[in-house]
């Protein structure tokens, strides 16, 4: 399976329709499987966020680099993401509901966990917390 | 990918895989239906909520196929994560 995703040429690459129906996701089960055999016993997520920050600062530090450096995103990018996600609606897909700038900052709201995600921009960087 | 990292640093077992690659693989078939590409499809933009639902997010680098104009060239450039994420 991961091999006929790996082609080169686009034209032989199954598409993720045609790749759906592959024997690999017959042994797919229900999204309960996920809860009981992968969440089930995780710290809270706050824990888990914690610990990955103090993992990642030095990744983390080489990222802000590159994008203070040459990731200098234009404020219409950013309107553009938050525009095709209100465009798009389906359950495996994060939906955005609104999206409003304001101090040359986009805010947004999705509907993952009932949180808020912030787009901020300023003059050299872009960063998201979602 | 953040469940990855905590707790199975040497991957998910191919039950959950089979699960999450499906779940993700019918979002894009959805988005590609609609004339979406995503271009940065990694684990860190799969995520998981806690009722197992599997969600594909961060469409900063996306394209339409309807678009016109510079954004029918960007289609042409490498966008996405370095190393793959």
């Amino acid at each position: 399976m991961i091999a006929m995703c790996l082609v080169k040429d686009q034209t032989k690459r199954p598409t993720a329709e045609k790749l759906l129906k592959h024997s690999f996701f017959r042994q797919a089960k229900s999204p309960e499987y996920v809860v009981r055999n992968l969440l089930q016993g995780l710290p809270p997520l706050w824990e888990r966020v914690k610990v990955i920050q103090l993992k990642d600062v030095a990744q983390l530090a080489l990222k802000k680099m590159r994008s203070a450096e040459k990731e200098a995103l234009s404020q219409d990018d950013i309107r553009r993401e938050a525009q095709t996600m209100s465009l798009i609606d389906h359950p495996n897909v994060i939906k955005a509901y609104c999206s409003f700038v304001v101090d040359r900052r986009l805010w947004g709201s999705n509907a993952f966990y009932g949180r808020r995600f912030m787009l901020a921009h300023n003059e050299n960087s872009l960063s998201r917390w979602f | 990918m953040h469940i990855m990292k905590i707790a199975y640093p040497d991957g998910f077992e191919e039950y959950a895989i089979a699960i999450i690659l499906k779940e993700t693989l019918k979002s894009l078939e959805y988005l590609h239906r609609q004339g979406h590409i995503h271009r940065d499809v990694k684990a860190g933009n799969i995520l998981v909520d806690s009722g197992g639902a599997v969600k594909l997010g961060d469409f900063g680098v996306s394209a339409c196929m309807f678009d016109t104009g510079d954004r029918q060239r960007s289609r042409n450039t490498f966008v996405g994560t370095p190393h793959g994420g």
